[in-house]
């Protein structure tokens, strides 16, 4: 074999992702028999998520067709994953090496600046580098510009997304242990807001009784098929059957092939899921060896179950009143002959449900229904602004729905149209600045207490009044 | 050295498998190199609906998500799913009972 096959060879974006993968188990020093694993995984799973990117593809165009002939919209499903699998296949490599870097961008931040947070949410940096190509893409950067622009971006947001939630995050946990790393901070803080400003903290939303019949809200497949199926009926009713049998399905009849059509779709997300967690299975651990050793005080970054298990009642309630939200959003864009976002119920039920334990955590039930319901809102608006920004993932009608993403889409768009790729650079090497001076000048000397709190120091907690306000010590009550 | 032994796996659960899940799983993880019990058990994680239950020891959850796991072992339920101690407690009592 010559260097120049060898060079195609490395630069399938999957054999050039296990290689990273490789590289870092051999680091590692992990025993051989881990290394086979890890590398042989991490190649798969990139090729499960293009694969799972192909059946959601193949799933969401009939959709699409039967939604413009039959209600005469453009509509656009919110789905990370999705999202991800279809942008994947063409930007594999860009894809790989902003996840990479931008990680190592994080594990840099969090040592220089006063942000110890270490993103260990392996498959939110994925779709967040994904989101990063596919916004850079659009705005016609590629090449090196690219791969600095979109490493050093994942890197902040990894950094500033656990940081808006701390505050919060603490007082939910009780520690100051681990941060939220869910690329949605911006709805879950306005969620808390909400619930402090019209909440009332005395009506918790554990004091309610929620039927246990609920339960299987929490299967995302489930849920996933089911309302692919409702979406793709309606859209195949309003076709009509003559439409569906003639132009899509091939002869078969409109509600089999609408149902099937869903099962597609949720087979192409459980593909893509299987894919990241095969993938990330090899990524996270080594971001956080590398952590234990770079960043002395690292606070780890957990997925959104980490607040669940303190109020699940309010999870219910705020992907209920979430789901509402976006549907409400929904109505009001048709009316109003915008562009339509149909509420997608996997980033609805995660964020939806976020949302809810943020809002009862500072008002209560009355916190937590708000909450759900400005989340709801919000991830369907800001998907809405995001659009123009995705460029071609936009056509193939899937998005982001998360708040970050979406913030993050418009922001640097709107950078580099504005100012350019150097000012884009130099806009973000001024935030790193303020991330490093403005902490500094702003802790309270005299008791050594920073305003922001996220020194994982427990001296820090001792010396001063926070002790009373966060007991860190204090198991907390047992939940009836 | 001892012939090749099967180890004994340790679930953690989420709803997705994919982030939280992998956290307790490292967890485990460490707890079991500490007290020199790697050999015998190993840790994987997964989600809530693709878990092959028939040669699991004994699954981990958070409190929220552990009533709806119907699983003919043991699952045991984490208030916090940050805190090493309390994972460390309730896995030893476990793994004890199961020897």
């Amino acid at each position: 074999m010559n260097i120049g096959s060898l060079m195609v060879l490395l630069l399938q974006p999957a054999v050039f992702m296990s290689v990273i993968v490789l590289t870092g188990l051999l680091i590692q020093r992990k025993p051989f028999s881990n290394v086979v694993t890890g590398t042989v995984k991490s190649l798969i799973g990139f090729e499960m998520i293009i694969m799972g990117g192909s059946i959601i593809t193949d799933a969401t165009q009939p959709l699409m067709e039967m939604m413009t002939h039959g209600f005469h919209i453009q509509g656009t499903i919110l789905n990370e994953e999705a999202a991800t699998g279809v942008i994947l296949r063409d930007y594999g490599i860009e894809i790989s090496l902003i996840m990479v870097l931008g990680l190592l961008c994080n594990l840099i931040l969090a040592r220089i600046t006063r942000f110890h947070y270490v993103f260990m949410t392996g498959h939110q940096s994925m779709y967040m580098a994904a989101l990063i190509v596919c916004v850079l893409r659009n705005a016609g950067v590629a090449g090196a510009a690219e791969i600095g622009l979109g490493s050093l971006m994942a890197g902040i947001v990894m950094i500033l997304s656990p940081a808006v939630t701390q505050s919060f995050t603490r007082k939910i946990c009780r520690s100051d242990q681990a941060a939220l790393g869910h690329f949605s901070s911006f709805s879950y803080l306005l969620a808390a807001l909400a619930g402090k400003i019209f909440g009332d903290t005395e009506h918790s939303a554990e004091k309610l009784k929620i039927p246990g019949c609920l339960s299987f809200i929490r299967d995302t497949s489930v849920i996933l098929f089911l309302t692919m199926s409702v979406l793709n009926l309606l859209a195949s009713a309003a076709a009509g059957n003559e439409y569906v049998q003639t132009i899509l399905s091939g002869g078969q009849e409109s509600v089999v092939f609408a149902l099937k059509q869903a099962a597609y779709f949720t087979i192409g997300f459980t593909v893509i899921t299987t894919g990241v967690r095969w993938l990330v299975d090899e990524i996270v651990p080594a971001v956080r060896g590398i952590s234990k050793v770079l960043v002395p005080r690292a606070v780890p970054t957990i997925d959104c179950p980490l607040v669940f298990p303190y109020s699940p009642n309010s999870l219910v309630i705020g992907f209920i009143f979430s789901f509402l939200g976006g549907f409400a959003s929904m109505w009001f864009m048709i009316a109003c002959g915008l562009p339509v976002i149909i509420p997608g119920v996997v980033p609805h039920f995660f964020c939806g449900a976020t949302a809810g334990v943020y809002g009862n955590s500072t008002g209560g039930t009355r916190g937590a229904v708000l909450g759900g319901f400005v989340n709801g809102v919000l991830i369907s608006f800001l998907p809405m602004l995001a659009l123009p920004h995705i460029g071609t993932l936009g056509n193939a009608g899937l998005s982001f729905a998360d708040a970050d993403f979406c913030i993050v889409a418009i922001l640097l768009s709107g950078w580099i149209g504005r100012v350019g790729v150097t000012g884009a650079f130099l806009i973000m090497f001024c935030i790193i600045a303020l991330m490093i001076l403005v902490p500094e000048t702003l802790t309270d000397r005299e008791k050594d207490i920073p305003w922001f709190i996220q020194d994982n120091n427990k001296s820090v907690y001792e010396s001063g009044d926070l002790k009373v306000l966060f007991p860190l010590g204090e198991k907390r009550e047992k939940r009836e | 050295m001892s012939g090749y032994t099967i180890q004994k796996e340790i679930w953690a659960v989420c709803n997705t498998g994919l982030g939280s899940s992998l956290f307790v799983e490292m967890n485990i993880e460490s707890i079991l190199a500490r007290h020199g019990m790697s050999d015998r058990f190993c840790a994987k994680h997964g989600a809530l609906y693709d878990i092959d239950w028939s040669r699991v020891l004994c699954a981990v959850a958070a409190s929220d998500l552990a009533p709806h796991i119907a699983a003919p072992c043991p699952v045991i339920a984490l208030d916090s799913i940050i805190d090493s101690g309390e994972l460390e407690s309730k896995l030893l009592a476990v793994l004890e009972e199961q020897e």
